[in-house]
C-alpha cells in the first residue's frame, strides 16, 4: 500500500472523510486509499518516474504535480496527458506521490478542487491562480469557480441522464434478493444488508449496486418507502464512492432535507466549484448534527478552521469523541501538528462511553497520533548514536531491521532474523534506499515484494522512532507486528497490526 | 569413407612417413600454435602429447570424444544450475529467460526414450520428437555417438569409476551372465508399459535419472547455501527412492565401469537398435596382432575376444583407434570390406538374446503397467498440477518425471509427489499452496517441460489458466469465525493483480430502524471463482502468517482445491478463449436494468 507514513495519515484522515461514512470504518485501509485517489487527488512527485506509454517515453521530475486517479495496493496510478493530446495512465510506487494536500508536507500550498474523475464531461473546477495571500494561509479553501446557478444547471442535467458506464456494466443479484426494502436491513435477503455487507466493502461492485437500486425503484413504482430509501442510498453512493458529485447532489435534492443529505448536497457544491453554496447551507444547518462530524471536517476543507473548531467546542458535550477527533483532523490538515495531538488525546481521555461510536473514534484518534509520532516527528537530529533493532510482520513472519546511527547519520540498516521465501529482492532493495535517502519516506517499495519492502521500511521507522523517544521499544511488543507509538495512546488498534504489514 | 579422428596413442608416425602431418588440420593447427605443442614428425613426442598422455591413454587416444564429453557435461551443469535458477530479477520467467541461449530442457529433449516413450503412451505428437529424430540422425554417422559423446549421465559415470570405480576391486564381476543384454529387456518392458498407457521410462531412462539425481541431492545444497536452508522442502520417500536409484545406477560402477551403459540403459539400447541403420562402423584389418589392448581398453564392451566390432554397442569413442599398437582399427563406411579380420578367431562365447529375457521384459512391462495404475483409483483428492497441464489422463501419459519443473519453479511451489499417493502419481509435480504461492510473474514450468505436460503458455496465458480454486472454510477464517480482522488473503491477491477475492461484511449490527452500525463486523473474504486461478498465494500467506507465525489456526482457512470445474485442462485451445466464453455466459444472465429517475 502506500508509504506507511502516508497510509497512517490516511487511516486517519480519510477513514472519515471525504465521504466514507457510509464506508466508514468497517472497511479495511485499501479501500479508503482507493477511495481517497479516486477523487483525482493532486500530488507531487517525489521520486522521478518514468514509463512507456504507448510508446512514448514519458519522464516525469522530482516536484512534478500530478493527478492520481487511484491509489491502490502500494501503487498510484497518474494521469498523465500526451504530446498528441491523449490522456493516458502511468503506474508507479505509491511512495513516489505525496498528496499537495496534504498539510503536514506543504502547509501553505494553494489547494484546487480537483475535478472528478467519474466525470470526465465537466470541465475542470480548477483555479489557476495561486491563492494570493490576503488573510490567513488557508491551504484547502476550494476556489469559486461556478456561480449556483451554472452548478444546479450541471447538477439537472446529469441526474437526468445515466452515467455512460451503465450499458457496460452488468448487475447480478442473487434472485431471492427482497428489493422492497421492507426488512429494513434484517435478514441476508434485505437489499439495504446486500448492498452494505456485499456492495460496498467491493470497489469493483459500485456500479452494479447503483444498478441495483434503480431495478428496486424500478421494480416498486410508487411505493414511498422504496423511493425514500433508494434516493437515500443513491445520494450516499454517488457522493461517497463514486465521487460522481453532480448525480450525488441530484439524489441528495431528491431525497429531502434532513441534514444527512443537506451535508452531502454541500460537498457537492463545493466540490463542483461552488464553495459560497456550501458555506450558505452550513450556516443554515446551524450546527453539526452528524453522526461523524461531517460539518466540522466540510467546514475544515472549506478553509474555515475557525469555524470548525468552533463547532466542534459546541458539539463537545454532547458527543465529545466525534467532536474532538474532528477538530483534530481538521488542525492537522492546517498543519498545527501539537493542537492536533492535544485533541486526539482529549479523545483518548474521554471515560465514559456517551456515543455508540466512541470506541471506533478512539481507535482512530489513537492511529493519528501514532502516525504522527511515528513518521511525521521523526527526526535524525533527535537520535542518539547507537544500533537499534526493531521488527515487523513480514511476507511470512517477523523481519527484524537493525539500524545503525551516528551523528545523526543511518549509517546503515541490515536485515537481521527474517524467513521471508517469496519476496527476496526487497531484502537486498530497500535498506541501500534508507540510508541513501536518510529517512523512511519516500522509499520505492520493491515492486511485487511491497509486503517485504514495508516491512523494512516500518520496522526501521519503529527502531529510530523509539531511539528518538528515549531508546525504549515501544510497548516493548516487536515481533508481533504491533506498530504502537510511545505512550498509552501510541497503540494502533483494530486493524492497525495488518494495516502495517501492507 | 574414413571418419578417424583417434590419435596414434602408442607409437609415433614412422620415419618419412609425414602423411598424417600434411593434413589440412594439422597444418593449419601447426601454423597457429606454437611449434613445441607438436610432436616431431619422427622425432619427440610434443607438449599436447605428453599433457594428454599424461592424463590417461582415453584422452591421448581420442581426445576429441573427451572434450565433447566435457564441454556437453559442462552444458548440463550450466543449464541445470544457472539458467534453471529463477531468482535475481523481480520477474522470475525472465530472469530464466534470459540466459537461456539453449533451451533448458535440450538434453531431455535429445533423449529419444524420452519422447518415444510418452508419444506411445498418450498416443500423440510429442514436440521433443523432433529432437530425438535429429539426434538419431547423427547417430547414423556416428552410432551410439550420444553414449559416447553426450550423454551427461554417461560422464558422469565416468568420472565416479575414475575416481571410485577403479579403487573398488573387491565387487568386481568377470564372467558374463544373462544381464548382458538386459537393457533390451527393459526397453521392451518401457515400450510395452507404454503401449498401454503407463509411462515407467522416467525410473530408467538416462536423462531423467541424472536430472532427479541432481535436483534432489545437489539442488537442494545450491537452495540452501544460496538462499537459506529453510527454503528446501523436506524430501519425501518418493524422493529418497529417487536418490537411491540414482546412487545405484553409479555404483554398478563398481562391478564393471560404464556398467550402467554397456547393460541396463534402455535410452542406450534405443540407440543401439539405431545402430542398424548405421552408415560408419568400427573395422579390424587382418594385420591384428591379437595383443587383447583394444579389448581392454573399450568402456562399452563392444570388442569381444575376437577384436572385431558388435556394432549395437560401439559408440565410435575411437580409444581402441588410438591404442592399437599396428593401426589394424579403422573407422569407415559399414560397407568397406577390404582386409578385415576374421570373425569368431578365437571363439567369443558371447551370451546370445535369450527368448526367456524377451518375455520376461514383456511380462514386466505389463505387469509394471497393471501394478502403477492400481493404487490411483485410491488418490481421493484431485492433485494441483502446474498452470497449463494438460487433462490429468493425458498428463500421466505425458509426463516423464524428470523434475525440471521444480528446478525451474521458483520458491518450491512445484514439488514431487511422494510415494504415499501411488506409484502412478510418483514423482510427479504438485502445486503445494502452503508451502508457497505460484508467482504470478513466472511461467518457467511449462517452458521447460520436454514432453508438452505442460504446456509452454505465453504469460498472458499462463496468468489466466486455472490450476485450481481457493475456497474459504467458513468456520474457520477468522473473520467469519468472529475472532478478528484479517485481510491477508486479499492483498495477497491483488498484490498479485489477480483481483479475485472480494470483501463480504459478516456479522454486522444494524440499529433499530435496520441502519447499520458502523465499525461493527467483520470483512471476510469471498472468492470471485471466475478470476480465481488457484495460484495459492492467499493459502500461503494464510498459511504462514495465522497458522505457523501467529499460531491461530491448524491449517490456512483458505485452501486452493483442484478437479472439475476448479481448473481448466486442455490440451489445445486458449486459456484466455475460455475465460471470455463465461464471461460472456455471466453477462448473458445479468439483468437489465434502467435509470430510473420519474418519481
Amino acid at each position: 500500500m502506500l508509504g506507511d507514513e502516508r497510509e497512517v495519515q490516511l487511516h486517519s484522515k480519510l477513514m472519515r472523510t471525504p465521504g466514507p461514512r457510509f464506508l466508514s470504518a468497517a472497511c479495511g485501509i485499501f479501500l479508503v486509499a482507493l477511495h481517497a485517489g479516486g477523487a483525482g487527488t493532486e500530488c507531487t512527485l517525489v521520486n522521478p518516474v518514468s514509463a512507456d506509454v504507448a510508446g512514448q517515453k514519458v519522464d516525469l521530475a522530482v516536484g512534478q504535480k500530478v493527478t492520481v486517479v487511484g491509489v491502490y495496493n502500494g501503487k498510484a496510478t497518474i494521469q498523465v496527458t500526451l504530446s498528441d493530446g491523449s490522456v493516458n495512465f502511468v503506474q508507479t510506487a505509491a511512495a513516489n506521490v505525496q498528496p499537495v494536500a496534504a498539510p503536514l508536507e506543504a502547509p501553505a500550498a494553494s489547494q484546487t478542487a480537483p475535478p472528478p474523475a467519474t466525470t470526465p464531461q465537466l470541465a475542470p473546477a480548477v483555479s489557476e491562480s495561486p491563492a494570493t495571500a490576503t488573510s490567513t494561509p488557508a491551504p484547502n479553501a476550494p476556489a469559486q469557480t461556478r456561480t449556483k446557478e451554472e452548478v444546479d444547471a450541471l447538477i439537472e442535467q446529469a441526474g437526468n441522464t445515466a452515467p455512460d458506464w451503465w450499458d457496460s456494466t452488468s448487475l447480478t443479484f442473487p434472485p431471492n434478493l427482497d428489493l422492497s426494502w421492507k426488512s429494513q436491513g434484517k435478514g441476508p435477503q434485505d437489499i439495504g444488508a446486500y448492498l452494505w455487507n456485499v456492495i460496498q466493502p467491493n470497489p469493483g461492485k459500485w456500479k452494479e449496486g447503483v444498478k441495483l437500486v434503480h431495478e428496486a425503484l424500478s421494480r416498486y413504482k410508487g411505493d414511498p418507502t422504496v423511493e425514500d430509501r433508494s434516493a437515500h442510498c443513491l445520494a450516499h453512493i454517488y457522493t461517497e464512492m463514486l465521487c460522481d458529485f453532480p448525480r450525488g447532489a441530484f439524489w441528495a435534492k431528491k431525497a429531502g432535507a434532513d441534514s444527512g443529505m443537506s451535508i452531502i448536497q454541500a460537498e457537492c457544491y463545493m466540490k463542483l466549484g461552488c464553495p459560497s453554496a456550501s458555506v450558505e447551507i452550513l450556516n443554515g444547518l446551524g450546527s453539526d448534527q452528524t453522526r461523524h462530524g461531517q460539518a466540522i471536517k466540510l467546514w475544515a476543507e472549506l478553509g474555515n478552521l475557525d469555524t470548525a473548531l468552533a463547532w466542534a467546542e459546541n458539539l463537545a458535550p454532547s458527543d465529545p469523541t466525534v467532536a474532538y477527533l474532528s477538530a483534530g483532523d481538521a488542525c492537522r490538515r492546517f498543519g498545527k501538528v501539537q493542537q492536533a495531538l492535544d485533541y486526539y488525546q482529549k479523545v483518548l481521555d474521554v471515560k465514559q462511553q456517551v456515543q455508540r461510536d466512541d470506541p471506533v473514534n478512539k481507535k482512530r484518534a489513537a492511529a493519528a497520533i501514532a502516525a504522527i509520532k511515528l513518521f511525521d516527528s521523526l527526526d535524525l537530529e533527535k537520535i542518539p548514536d547507537g544500533t537499534y533493532r526493531s521488527s515487523s510482520i513480514g511476507y511470512v513472519g517477523p523481519v527484524e531491521v537493525i539500524v545503525a546511527v551516528s551523528n545523526h547519520h543511518i549509517d546503515s540498516v541490515k536485515i537481521g532474523s527474517q524467513h521471508e521465501k517469496q519476496f527476496y529482492s526487497s531484502l537486498v532493495d530497500v535498506p541501500p534506499q534508507i540510508v541513501a535517502k536518510q529517512s523512511v519516506k519516500g522509499i520505492d517499495t520493491t515492486t511485487g515484494a511491497t509486503v517485504t519492502s514495508e516491512a523494512i521500511i516500518y520496522a526501521t521507522a519503529k527502531a529510530l522512532s523509539a531511539a528518538q523517544n528515549g531508546g525504549v521499544q515501544p510497548g516493548g511488543d516487536q515481533g508481533n507486528g504491533n506498530q504502537g507509538g510511545a505512550g498509552e495512546g501510541g497503540r494502533r488498534g483494530g486493524r492497525g497490526e495488518g494495516d502495517g504489514d501492507h | 569413407m574414413r571418419l578417424n579422428f583417434f590419435l596414434p596413442f602408442p607409437r609415433r608416425p614412422k620415419p618419412g612417413n609425414d602423411r598424417l602431418l600434411k593434413r589440412p588440420a594439422r597444418a593449419l593447427a601447426t601454423r597457429v600454435f606454437p611449434a613445441g605443442w607438436f610432436s616431431e614428425s619422427a622425432g619427440k613426442a610434443g607438449l599436447l602429447r605428453k599433457t594428454l598422455k599424461k592424463i590417461g591413454p582415453t584422452w591421448a587416444s581420442s581426445p576429441v570424444r573427451r572434450i565433447c564429453q566435457t564441454v556437453c557435461f559442462l552444458a548440463f551443469l550450466w543449464l541445470f544450475f544457472y539458467v534453471c535458477w529463477p531468482y535475481g530479477t523481480k520477474d522470475y520467467a525472465q530472469a530464466m529467460s534470459q540466459k537461456e541461449w539453449i533451451p533448458a530442457a535440450s538434453f531431455l529433449a535429445i533423449d529419444p526414450l524420452v519422447s518415444l516413450s510418452t508419444a506411445l503412451a498418450a498416443k500423440s505428437w510429442v514436440w521433443s520428437l523432433v529432437w530425438a529424430g535429429g539426434i538419431l540422425l547423427v547417430c547414423v554417422v556416428i552410432p551410439r555417438g550420444f553414449c559416447g559423446y553426450i550423454c551427461p549421465l554417461g560422464t558422469l559415470i565416468d568420472l565416479f569409476d575414475w575416481l571410485v570405480g577403479k579403487r573398488v576391486e573387491r565387487f568386481r564381476v568377470r564372467k558374463d551372465g544373462w544381464w548382458m543384454n538386459l537393457k533390451y529387456y527393459l526397453l521392451l518392458a518401457v515400450m510395452i508399459s507404454s503401449f498401454f498407457g503407463v509411462l515407467i521410462s522416467g525410473f530408467v531412462a538416462a536423462i531423467p535419472v541424472i536430472t532427479r539425481g541432481f535436483l534432489f541431492v545437489l539442488a537442494p545444497l545450491q537452495m540452501g547455501t544460496l538462499r537459506g536452508f529453510y527454503q528446501v522442502p523436506p524430501p519425501n520417500l518418493g524422493q529418497w527412492f529417487s536418490i537411491l536409484l540414482f546412487f545405484g545406477v553409479l555404483a554398478m560402477g563398481l562391478w564393471r565401469p560404464r556398467f550402467w551403459c554397456r547393460y541396463v540403459c534402455p535410452s542406450g539400447a534405443l540407440f543401439s537398435i539405431g545402430n542398424l541403420f548405421r552408415a560408419t562402423e568400427r573395422k579390424v584389418e587382418d594385420t591384428c596382432i591379437h595383443c587383447n589392448a583394444c579389448v581392454e581398453i573399450c568402456p562399452f564392451d563392444a570388442i569381444k575376444a575376437d577384436f572385431t566390432t558388435r556394432t549395437s554397442d560401439c559408440t565410435l569413442c575411437q580409444t581402441c583407434g588410438g591404442v592399437c599398437p599396428v593401426h589394424a582399427i579403422k573407422f569407415v563406411d559399414r560397407f568397406n570390406l577390404s582386409n578385415l579380420k576374421e570373425k569368431n578367431d578365437p571363439p567369443t562365447l558371447e551370451t546370445p538374446l535369450s527368448r526367456r529375457g524377451w518375455i520376461g521384459g514383456l511380462l514386466a512391462g505389463a505387469a509394471a503397467a497393471f501394478i502403477i495404475r492400481l493404487p490411483t483409483a485410491a488418490v481421493a483428492k484431485p492433485v494441483i498440477r502446474p498452470p497449463g497441464s494438460v487433462p490429468e489422463d493425458q498428463f500421466l501419459d505425458l509426463c516423464i518425471r524428470c523434475g525440471e519443473c521444480f528446478k525451474a519453479c521458483p520458491n518450491n511451489v512445484l514439488q514431487p509427489m511422494g510415494l504415499s499417493s501411488g506409484l502412478d502419481n510418483l514423482w510427479t509435480p504438485e502445486a503445494v499452496p502452503s508451502w508457497s504461492g505460484c508467482e504470478p510473474s513466472c511461467n518457467n514450468c511449462g517452458q521447460v517441460c520436454p514432453t508438452g505436460a505442460i504446456r509452454a503458455l505465453p504469460m498472458a496465458e499462463k496468468r489466466v489458466a486455472r490450476m485450481g480454486l481457493a475456497i474459504v472454510d467458513e468456520n474457520t477464517c477468522l473473520p467469519y469465525a468472529g475472532k478478528e480482522a484479517c485481510q491477508l488473503c486479499v492483498d495477497e491477491c491483488n498484490a498479485a493483480d489477480y483481483k479475485a477475492i472480494d470483501f463480504q461484511l459478516v456479522h454486522a449490527s444494524y440499529d433499530t430502524q435496520g441502519i447499520p452500525i458502523d465499525g461493527t463486523g467483520y470483512l471476510a473474504p469471498v472468492v470471485n471463482a471466475e478470476l480465481c486461478v488457484g495460484c495459492g498465494l492467499c493459502q500461503t500467506r494464510c498459511s504462514n502468517v495465522n497458522f505457523k507465525t501467529k499460531g491461530l489456526l491448524k491449517e490456512s482457512a483458505i485452501v486452493v482445491e483442484a478437479g472439475g470445474s476448479n481448473e481448466d485442462r486442455i490440451s489445445t485451445g486458449s486459456y484466455l478463449q475460455l475465460r471470455a466464453d463465461r464471461q460472456e455466459a455471466i453477462r448473458k444472465k445479468s439483468v437489465h436494468s434502467t435509470y430510473k429517475v420519474d418519481f
